[in-house]
Parts: structure tokens; sequence; C-alpha cells
């Protein structure tokens, strides 16, 4: 293969600019698939990424395509998730390219999400090919948008590419631009074999199957190949290109996108961003920018019944074997029993689990309301990591409390300038920049506790702007912060997976409120349930669920024994959806009342 | 069930499944007018009655329900009890009660079932209020169920039965007060006072719904119970269920609790016949079926006319034994529990009856549990709380 004849490039969209639908058209117009295969959206495979319209994991394509120069390229179309989660495994999706195309829907412009993986490609030296997307919609503004590109990003306006990826329009000109603008791979392939892994999928078969991009070297069946990150050797005993279904060839070597499987059985030893060298002749140095996956939202899972702990742990287990970047170790809780605190890239990685859990290994779970990791500085010096409020020390052992932070940028229309600094100002946010992006668009950075944006950030965040802001954020580091532990007491009693950590200036309110939320989640109930939210042994705030006074007074229908007894079945059936703590019966969702309370 | 074998006393249910109108709380099997059905069915049920009883059978009691049974000539309901004693053993102590609605019995048809056997009457007063009795669809007024009580009187009733029913659309604590006054002047031997219930589907439910009907909210409802527990054994009558009252003076030779009723919350075995009736001997309950064609076809072609027929295993005919019992401010009755299961009551709920005591819902005495005017407030919970292992 002739290196000057492959062209490797991504594509870069805030969600719901067209991605994918792009995406679709240049598998159809180059060949890959024909308009009869095409099921909408071919590179979202998982049923959850079509139902939300995200793509969670990275999948590649090989396109051949016949240029108006009269030669036949190589394009590796390479996805790239599109959520704010995975920006490490954006990275190295960018990383495993030379170009990028922008796009940039013709009637919204852009967005906070585009802007920040535009920057990601420009750090990886990317050539970028903006395309404006929808223009065929009527109420597409293809020029104002094409001077904002300009404007902010400083390319020459005309180089955008107007295209419609619902009607074709403008697609043969991406493709030759691609071909034209986008470098062609530079690697030499009698160099010892540096290959990046961009992803990674298991298959019950084959084992781990990486996917990757040869930078230089070749690679060949049959080659010991070694993880230069973890150290591990294995053989590669299959080698394939996407086209994109799975097919085998024998060789791949510089500039080329493709998979192995190599009897990897353990995902945690091919992580995402490692380098693959060969044994017999290593590379004296890896790719650069690997970086092991670290989780930054942690949250309790816990089967309702616990008979089901063994199967949780084993649909766990089988997540993990797909999914480096979720972890999970046993913790007990005293009021749900035994479950696992699972490490999260963030919420969408953690909503996806938790459903996955929920509908593949049809389990009912109580998930507690999300955390961050925090830092303890203890007294004697000592630094703990707490993963679960629920852990926390005591106070009196306590130097310094340290949480993360994160920077966000949000863009929004300048209108709305004012309600999105008091929301930031509100979750303990420290301004930082506000930049105006055209005449009416705002960019402002913020930076914010990375617990305050877990909570209802995004959904205050949309509904303050009317639909209008986006966000990005991206992780800071750890910051000091004035923070206390709030524990829930219902009926006089601790509920451990109830307790928060809140900064000690929001805390009578927080307490307030959610005292009030669990009032109006926790059922009435024979007995009636004193709810306290205490911290530093004082209590804050106090409320009540007021007992039942009566039920129905049901007479015996002349001997319908039977229809009683359902009625009382029934009302088993509804305790069974409960936790039953002592004598209080309570619901699942008030496990997450911190994330539903009301301004 | 051959000839021959000795088996317990049996409680009989006949059911009528006629009326004049439906009431518009009714969800019970029956069909308003079908005068033309009512020679078919008796036919039906005779039979039925032959293919179901025996002479080795004896009756303790026998209770004629509906519908309402007295929209049939009394003739023909002497006819149906004529038949069980022709076939079966009644005994003579036996409690044989008839339904009756005011207004559709005259004093000399009360007087025939009276000689035919009949030696208690159920009479469906349901309110002291006109205005009440229009809002539940009854087809009789205040003065009729006046008129009805004199008449049985006359007629040689000494136990008679007053239905009544509170928490009724519009109806104040006070209004409620007023009819039991209303009722207890009346000099009944039993009470019934029943919560209403609104059914889904029936035509109170939907003036519910659609807001025409306000029904007194959960205090006022409370209030007109606990007034019941107070006020009637005032009056003279004993509270010996959730909502049944009755004078019962044992020692002066005076006990009118229902002895049919009281069969089934201390769950001995019943026999039910006729359409949509429901059985339970021997650990099976079955129900008849509830389509009238059916059920006469079947019965045509010598068939039993049974629907549906369930098993039920020990832990739920232990549950269900004591879910009735704790119905009787007696409580569940733990010799009889204990002889027919092996173990005792306490062993069984003990654990979890301690928490309901001290929290005031149920009182433990004498070996076994009852509740409390509060438990009686909220009986499903208390029973479902105590029940929790024993349920599917």
């Amino acid at each position: 293969m002739d290196q000057s004849r492959i062209r490797n490039f991504c594509i870069i969209a805030h969600i719901d600019h067209g991605k994918s639908t792009l995406a679709d058209r240049l598998l159809e117009f180059t060949g890959a698939v024909s308009q009869r295969e095409m099921t909408e959206q071919l590179l979202d495979s998982m049923d959850l990424e079509r139902e939300r319209g995200i793509t969670i994991k990275a999948r590649s394509v090989r396109l051949t395509y016949q240029a108006q120069d009269g030669n036949e390229y190589i394009l590796n179309l390479i996805d790239t998730p599109g959520h704010v989660d995975f920006t490490y495994e954006v990275s190295r999706s960018l990383a495993a390219c030379e170009g990028a195309l922008l796009v940039v829907d013709a009637t919204q412009g852009v967005e906070a999400q585009t802007i920040a993986n535009l920057y990601l490609a420009l750090e990886h030296d990317l050539e970028i090919i903006p395309v404006i997307n929808k223009v065929d919609l009527p109420s597409a503004d293809p020029e104002r948008v094409r001077q904002q590109i300009g404007d902010l990003f400083g390319f020459d306006p005309q180089d955008a590419i107007l295209a419609s990826a619902k009607t074709g329009l403008g697609v043969q000109e991406i493709l030759e631009a691609i071909v034209q603008r986008i470098p062609a791979p530079k690697g030499l392939p009698d160099q010892p074999m540096q290959a990046l892994i961009f992803d990674s999928q298991y298959d019950p078969y084959k084992g781990v199957v990486l996917y990757f991009r040869i930078f230089q070297g070749r690679l060949a069946v049959g080659d010991r190949i070694k993880m230069m990150a973890t150290g591990k050797e294995f053989e590669v005993t299959e080698l394939g290109i996407f086209r994109p279904a799975m097919v085998p060839v024998a060789e791949l070597q510089s500039g080329e996108v493709g998979f192995l499987a190599a009897a990897i059985k353990n995902v945690q030893d091919t992580q995402v961003g490692d380098t693959i060298t060969s044994a017999g002749r290593p590379a004296d140095k890896p790719l650069p920018g690997y970086r092991p996956v670290k989780p930054m939202v942690y949250c309790g899972l816990y089967p309702v019944d616990n008979v089901d702990y063994e199967h949780l742990r084993e649909a766990l287990e089988k997540l993990k074997l797909n999914d480096a970047a979720l972890v999970f170790e046993p913790e007990t809780s005293n009021a749900l029993g035994f479950g696992f605190r699972c490490g999260f890239l963030g919420l969408l990685h953690m909503e996806i689990i938790q459903e996955r859990l929920e509908r593949e290994y049809n389990l009912n779970l109580i998930a507690t309301a999300p955390s961050v990791m925090y830092r303890v500085h203890r007294t004697n010096g000592e630094i703990l990591e707490v993963r679960n409020p629920a852990d926390f020390p005591e106070v009196g052992v306590i130097d310094y409390l340290e949480e993360p932070y994160v920077k966000a940028s949000m863009i929004l229309p300048h209108d709305f300038v004012g309600p999105m600094m008091e929301l930031c100002q509100e979750k303990r946010g420290v301004y930082k920049s506000m930049e105006y992006l055209t005449t009416d668009r705002v960019m402002l950075i913020y930076e914010l506790p990375l617990a305050e944006i877990l909570t209802d950030f995004y959904d205050k965040l949309k509904s303050r702007s009317r639909g209008y802001a986006s966000l990005d954020y991206e992780y800071l580091g750890f910051v000091q912060s004035d923070l206390v532990k709030m524990d829930i007491l219902l009926n006089g009693k601790p509920v451990d997976a109830l307790s928060a950590i809140v900064h000690r200036d929001k805390a009578y309110q927080l307490g307030r409120q959610l005292a009030q939320k669990l009032r109006t989640l926790i059922p009435r109930q024979l007995f009636e349930v004193p709810i306290q939210a205490v911290v530093n042994n004082k209590v804050i705030a106090r409320e009540t669920v007021k007992a039942l006074r009566k039920d129905v007074l049901a007479k015996c229908y002349g001997g319908d024994i039977t229809r009683k007894r359902k009625l009382l079945e029934k009302q088993k059936e509804g305790k069974k959806r409960m936790k039953q703590l002592g004598t209080v019966e309570v619901p699942q969702e008030a496990f997450l009342a911190v994330l539903k309370m009301e301004e | 069930m051959t000839g021959g074998k000795k088996i317990k006393p049996l409680a009989l249910y006949i059911h009528i499944p006629f009326c004049r109108k439906k009431c518009l709380y009714c969800d019970f099997t029956s069909f308003p007018g079908r005068t033309e059905d009512f020679d078919t069915y008796l036919h039906a049920l005779t039979q039925e009655i032959e293919l179901r009883l025996s002479s080795g059978m004896t009756i303790a009691s026998l209770y004629i329900g509906g519908g309402t049974p007295t929209v049939l000539p009394a003739t023909a309901l002497a006819g149906l009890l004529a038949t069980v004693r022709r076939v079966a053993q009644v005994l003579p102590e036996a409690e044989v009660t008839v339904e009756a609605n005011p207004g559709t019995v005259t004093e000399a048809d009360l007087a025939l079932l009276r000689q035919a056997g009949v030696n208690r009457l159920s009479l469906g007063a349901q309110s002291g209020q006109d205005r009440l009795l229009q809002t539940l669809g009854r087809i009789h007024t205040v003065r009729q169920v006046e008129m009805t009580m004199a008449a049985a009187r006359n007629a040689g009733f000494t136990n008679i039965n007053l239905d009544l029913i509170f928490g009724l659309p519009g109806q104040s604590v006070a209004a409620w007060q007023e009819t039991l006054e209303w009722a207890t002047a009346l000099r009944p031997e039993h009470l019934s006072c029943y919560g209403l219930q609104v059914e889904a589907g029936t035509p109170l439910a939907a003036r519910l719904t659609a807001g025409e009907l306000t029904l007194p909210g959960e205090e006022e409802t409370s209030a007109m119970f606990l007034f019941n527990t107070e006020f009637l054994p005032r009056a003279g009558y004993r509270q010996y269920e959730i909502s049944n009252f009755a004078r019962c003076f044992p020692a002066e030779g005076g006990d009118y609790r229902s002895r049919h009723n009281l069969a089934y919350w201390r769950y001995d075995d019943y026999l039910g016949l006729g359409l949509a009736a429901y059985s339970g001997i021997a650990g099976r309950r079955w129900v008849n079926l509830d389509d009238l064609e059916q059920y006469i076809n079947a019965l045509r072609d010598g068939r039993l006319p049974v629907a549906e027929v369930e098993e039920i295993p020990p832990s739920t005919a232990m549950a269900e034994m004591i879910m009735l019992g704790l119905r009787l401010t007696s409580g569940p009755d733990p010799v009889a529990f204990e002889k027919r299961w092996g173990v005792s009551l306490e062993e069984i709920i003990g654990e979890r009856a301690a928490p309901l005591v001290a929290g005031g819902f149920l009182v433990k005495e004498a070996g076994t549990y009852h509740l409390t005017p509060r438990g009686m407030l909220l009986s499903n919970q208390v029973i479902a709380e105590l029940l929790v292992p024993l349920l599917r």
C-alpha cells in the first residue's frame, strides 16, 4: 500500500449537528455500503447509541475513493465518541488522524463541544476542513456560520464546504477536499512498529479486539506484539480492516488503520492510548499522550433484592470486559446491604452502565447519588481518597479537604449571560473569562467544582438559557474547599446511603431542600417518619412524613377471600420495590433525591 | 361428598343475581329486571342444590343473598328452602337469613318467609337520609325502611340486621351520626356499618371522576368509623367485627352475631350455590360461572357450573386464616389455629406483630392478637405488614 494514497480523518461535531448522517453519506457515496444495506447511522451500533443519538464507542471504516485526479485513495474514517465524558477517548481518535472534518449546523452555529473538540484537533496538528451542514433547511444561515467560523478560528471562510448530509449535497466536494487538503501519513514501513490503540471491543470468541492505527513499521498475523504501557505480550491471531464489516488481511503497515485479535482476555491489559510495538524489535519509545483511564464520578449500585448481589457482580464483570473505564469494588452499606462502589468517566457513562445493567441483565437496582472523589488531608499528614461520602473520617482528624474542579466553557446567546453567571455563582463557580464569539454569542469560562456539575447543573443551564446554552468541561485538578458531611436520619437513625458532602455555606439550604424532597418521596406509612439533616451532630433541617390515617375498610365479599388476599399480595409487591430500613420503607428514587431538588 | 360420610356442619350461601334496579355503587353479579329469567334460574339452582348437597350433610347456617333475593316471589324462596331441607339436613338451630330491600317485601311476604323457616332478615337500609339514598341510587326511602322493619316485626322476625354505609359523597360526620341514631332507635338486633368502597366501572366511580360528587376526606371518614366504635356499644351493640355490631349478651341468652358471617371470619368451610357464588372447602376454593346462560346450560347438561378452582397451599391458607380472623374483635382463634396447622399463631406472627403492638395498632391478649380501633382503620396495611412472609 502506497502511503501517499492513504488519508486518515475524523469528524468533529456538536451533538445533533449531523455527524453520523454525514458519515453514512460518505459510506454510501464511496460504495462501502449500498443504499439497501444502509440502516440509519451505521456507525452507532449499540442500541443505546441509536436511541440517544450519540456515539459511545469509537468506530472506524475504510473507504475506497476514486478521486478526480484519476487515482484511487484509501480513506480511513475514524469515528469519535461525542460526549464530554469521553474527552480522552476523543483525543486518542484524533491522534490517529491527519485531518478532521469540522461539521457545524447551518441553523445553529458553533457550540461549546465543537470548540472543545476543535481545540483538541488543533493540538494534534490536524488539517481542518470546515463543513457547514444542513444548508437545505429553511432556517439555515450558511453565510453567517461561514463568517462565524472565519472569525472564531481564523479559517478562510471560503474554505468551508456547504453540505447537506440529508440530501447528499457537497459530499463529493468533501471527499475531494479530504484527498487534496489532508496530508498523507509519513511514517516509515521499515522502522520498528508503533501503533496507537484508539478503541477496543470484547468479543466472546476472539477475546479483546483492538482498533489501532499504525504510525510506523509493519504488522502481520503471527507477529508477537507488546503493549508498551502495560508490558503485556501477545501473538496476533487475526488482523483486518473495516469495510465497515471486519475483513481479514495478512499484513498492515505504516499509515493504515485496522483491527487485531491476539487472544487477549483482559481489556485492562490493552488500554486505549497505549502503543503496540513488536516484541522482537520494539520501538525505543511509545507514541505520546497515553494516560491510564481515571474515573471521575462514583456511585453505589445495590440490588434491591440482596439475592441479586452475585448476579450484579457478574454483570459488572461482563460490562467491564468491554469498558476499561468502568471500575468497581464491593462495598457495604448499613442501609442498602451489599453492593458495589462504581467509578465512571462521567454522568453519561454512569447512566449508560446503569441502563445496561437494568436492561440487558434484568437487574432491579438502587443507585446512590453520584459523587466525586475527595481528598482528605488528615492531621497526621496522611492523605485519604474518599469515593463514598459514608467513608468520611471524623471531623476531628481532618486537617483540610480538597475536591476536583473543572474548567467549564459555555457558549450562549448574550441575552442569557446574566442568568448563566448567576447559576455559576450559585454553583460555587470562579469566573475566568468572557469572550464574544460573534456580536450576539458569548463564550463564558468558569472554574467549577465537578461535584456541582454532577447534580442539576446541566438541566439548569438548559432551562435558564431556554435550551440555547451548550457546555463543555475539562478536568483541572484538586482544589482546597470548605466542605462538610451532611447525614440524613430517618426515624432517628442515620442512613449512610443518603449522606452527602456539601459546601459549608450551602449546607443549611441543601439540608432543608433535601429533607423536603425526601418528605415527598417517602410514602406515608403506618408510623410517622421523622426526617432530619445533620451536620457535625447538629440538626439543620427537620421534616415529617405523617402516618397514614386510614385505608379502605373493605367488607368481605360473600366468600371472595381470594380477592381480598390478592389485595394484600399487591401491597406486598409494592413493599418489594421499597428498601426496608428498620420500620421505614424507602422507595428507590429517594436515594437520588439530592439530584431532584427544586429551586 | 358422598352420603354416609360425616362432615362438619356447613355454612351454605345461595346467590340470587336479580334486583329491581342496580345501585350506583354496586359491582356484584346482579341483573336488574330479567323477570323472564327467574324460573329458568330457579330451576338450575334447584339442580345445583341437588348435585351439591346430600343427606349426610348438615347445615349450620343458610344465607340467601344477592342482588335482592326478595325480588323473587316469597313462595319461590320458600321453595328453595324446602329443596335444601329435602336434600340435606338443616340443623334445627340453624341461622337462616334472607337479604331484603325495603320496598320489595310486604308483611304477607315476610310472614311467608318466616313460616318457611327464615329466622333472620337482613335489610339494606344504607342511610337514614333520603338525599343520600338518592345519591346511592337506592329505590326506597327512609320511611320505607321503617315500614318494612315494622312489617318484619309483625311477621314474627326477632333477628333483624340493618346494612348501613358511611363515607358517602356529600355525607358529613354529623349526618352519619344522625343515621346511627335513627337506626339504633329502630332497635334491630344487628347492624353492619360498611365504609363505602368505590369500585371501578360503577356509575358512582364515573360521577366521582367527573367531579359531580365528592367523597368526604380521610379525617371525616376516620371520624365516622371511630364514632361507630364508641357510639354503638353505648347503644347496646357490641362490635365483634370491623364493620359488624350486634346485641350480644350471652349471659341473658341473647347473641345476635351473624353465625353465617362468623364462619367466613373463622375460616370455616362454606359452600356457595348459584351464579358467581364462591365456595371454600378443605383447602380448595372455587367460583361458579358468572354468565347466566352458561350457568343454566351447565346445569341442564348435569355439569357443575364451576368457572375456576384454586388450590390453597398451606402457607396461603394460614395467611388467609389470620387475615380473616383479624377482622374479628376477638382476633384469630389461637386454639383453632394451632389445631389446624400444628404451629402456634405466636410463632407465625409474633415477631412481626411486636412493633405493631408497640405502635398501638394491635393488642396481644389471650394468646392471640386483635386490632385496636386505630389498627382497624389501617387494617390492610397492618395485616399486609404481618403477613409479608406468608404472602406470595
